[in-house]
């Protein structure tokens, strides 16, 4: 296989690469939704992660988290994804999540009848084996991310802010070193929007890689150090925001030209 | 875990353990005082309290709904007769061998099983608990085929009764105290989303197993003890449906998901049947149905939500039930 034989060839130069995409393609039937995409993230960046409805980001995230798309295998159908040095391509979710690759979902799975802070300790436990230890370390997160007040409440009683921050809190919890945010700001009002910028810088500021999926285009412009556009599955930009927003084939892929 | 679990029986507090303590004195003192009749009423109940609340780990708990938990049970009992009749086992011995087969059972059922959900989990434990009846009623040289297995009687009652009491009460305990621990989260995680499971680290495969061959080990031990006391068991009766029926409507009765809820099925049920059975000789089994049906109508998440909901009036809350999704 493809990304067996790149395992080999690559190991020693990858050092400040966190992630590694390599010819990655995902098809639903007759859609592509990943087409042959390569993309690199360095340590200590945030990438975002844009394009078109459609354009096949939330799959991208699940081939890299090893999410299992509903109704399709979770394996892309050719390329590899490569994360700290190790192959992740045919990794379960949990595995991947231990090895400090953590995800939030555009449409929030958050588990409605426990409370904020048994959420965010489920997260917790992924690095601890006691549910004390795990409690006391959620109980900071729901500080930092602003849930404190909110953490005894059930978690469906939480509104879609209150739910896409308990996302967050949750992905951090694990231990990430990379964390991949789809749409976590989707539906927040300007104010919640820049909060969310501040909270995202602070846990860029720790250590921890983001790559962010957000059609709040002025958000993902302030706040990414480089742009990745997908359109059609097919990855038709890679650079910084200056230059993508002037970039023609963006242009016309958000303008909805065919011949993108 | 250790620690979580030490630290979940230090929060039983005074009032969690004087219950228990409780418990165990009825226990102790019920054969001086009540007919073997009613000790033998209490054994049953305890049977009931066991299944139930093994049934409840990996339905409750897990979410995944078996239809044919009496397989354990069934397995249990025979593993011990065997033992007994055929190899002479010591039958305290062949007891805990009854554990020892129907957790063996849920490990090489588990992984094919539990790759199916909903519907089809539920049917296929149906279908295991027949198949095995089947094959129990074929393998006559071993099993004594359909004719079942008489064996002579070796322990008393009160022996029997108290190991199932203390069985029972071992088995509420381990459920209280895996909710407490980082497999039992991992189990109330898996029940409410399985994606987001596997996405926070939980091995959600292993998870499921492990759940699954707990939740078949206590019924083995409850049937090996059951099938010492009345010295007789065949396939009919080792895996009647029936009992798989009766452990569902007890714990949905109780409350699913709690862990308190499979104690006070059975105990309701038992009340309940043998007041209408004194009561009304003729109809007893009628009208406990027609109460069935109102209450799941009246009450379709269990008598649990007002249960806690009279604690939380009254202010011990904590003792019943430390899980908010218990009352939902
Ligand atoms: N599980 C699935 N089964 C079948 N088709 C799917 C599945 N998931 C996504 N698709 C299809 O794959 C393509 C890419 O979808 P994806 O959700 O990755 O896009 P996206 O860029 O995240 O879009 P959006 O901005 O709307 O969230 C779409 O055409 C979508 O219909
Ligand atoms: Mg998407």
């Amino acid at each position: 296989m493809i990304s067996q034989m790149q395992q080999k060839s690559e190991s020693p130069d990858t050092k400040g690469k966190i992630l590694e995409v390599r010819g990655l393609t995902k098809r639903f039937g007759g859609i592509i939704a990943n087409d042959n995409i390569d993309m690199d993230v360095f340590v200590g960046e945030i990438v975002g992660l844009i394009g078109p409805n459609g354009a096949g980001k939330s799959t991208l995230f699940d081939m890299v988290a090893g999410v299992k798309p509903s109704g399709s295998k979770r394996f892309p159908d050719a390329g590899c994804v490569r994360f700290l040095g190790h192959d992740i391509t045919q990794l379960k979710a949990h595995q991947v999540c231990r090895l400090g690759l953590a995800r939030t979902f555009q449409i929030v799975r958050i588990l409605e009848k426990m409370s904020v802070l048994e959420n965010v300790t489920v997260g917790a436990l992924c690095r601890t084996s006691e549910v004390y230890e795990a409690e006391k370390k959620a109980e900071k997160i729901c500080e930092f991310v602003g849930l404190k007040d909110r953490q005894n409440l059930a978690a469906g009683e939480l509104t879609i802010e209150g739910k896409k921050r308990l996302e967050l809190a949750r992905a951090l919890a694990t231990e990430p070193k990379l964390l991949l945010l789809d749409e976590v700001m989707a539906g927040l009002n300007p104010s919640e929007v820049a909060e969310t910028l501040d909270l995202l810088r602070q846990i860029n500021k720790q250590g921890i890689t983001i790559i962010i999926v957000e059609h709040v285009m002025q958000a993902v412009m302030a706040i990414s150090d480089r742009i990745v556009v997908l359109d059609y599955g097919k990855k038709i930009a890679d650079d910084t925001p200056e230059a993508v927003v002037k970039d023609k084939n963006v242009i016309d892929a958000y303008l909805g030209s065919e011949d993108a | 875990m250790i620690k979580d679990v030490a630290r979940s029986l230090w929060a039983l507090g005074w009032m969690g353990g004087g219950a228990i303590a409780a418990f165990v004195v009825l226990l102790l003192v019920a054969p001086w005082v009540v007919s073997p009749y009613v000790v033998s009423l209490f054994m049953a109940m305890f049977m009931y309290i066991v299944v139930c609340s093994s049934w409840n780990i990996i339905s409750g708990f897990t979410g995944y709904v078996s239809f044919g938990h009496v397989v354990f049970w069934g397995v249990g009992a025979y593993v011990t007769a065997v033992l007994v009749w055929k190899f002479n086992y010591p039958w305290p011995l062949a007891v805990m061998l009854g554990g020892v087969g129907s957790a063996f059972l849920a490990t090489i059922v588990s992984y094919p099983i539990l790759k199916l959900t909903g519907i089809y989990f539920a049917i296929s434990m149906l279908a295991l608990a027949e198949a095995i009846k089947i094959l129990t009623s074929h393998f006559r040289s071993v099993t004594g085929g359909g004719g079942g297995i008489y064996l002579r009687p070796m322990a008393s009652l009160n022996i029997l009764y108290l190991m199932m009491g203390f069985l029972a009460l071992a088995v509420v305990l381990v459920c209280y105290s895996i909710t407490h621990t980082k497999f039992g989260r991992s189990l109330l995680t898996i029940r409410e989303d399985e994606t987001a499971a596997e996405s926070l680290g939980i091995n959600i495969t292993r998870r499921k197993i492990q759940a699954l061959i707990l939740s078949g080990l206590f019924p083995g031990i409850a049937g090996g003890i059951y099938v010492m006391n009345v010295c007789f068991i065949d396939p009919a009766t080792a895996f009647d449906i029936s009992i798989t029926v009766n452990i569902i409507l007890m714990t949905t009765f109780g409350g699913i998901g709690t862990i308190i809820g499979p104690v006070l099925g059975p105990v309701a049920f038992t009340a309940l049947s043998e007041f209408l059975w004194a009561s009304f000789p003729f109809l007893h089994r009628a009208i406990l149905g027609a109460i069935l049906i109102a209450m799941v109508m009246g009450m379709p998440n269990g008598i649990m939500p007002f249960m806690v909901r009279f604690a939380q009036w009254v202010g011990i809350r904590e003792f019943f039930s430390r899980r908010r999704e218990a009352s939902q």
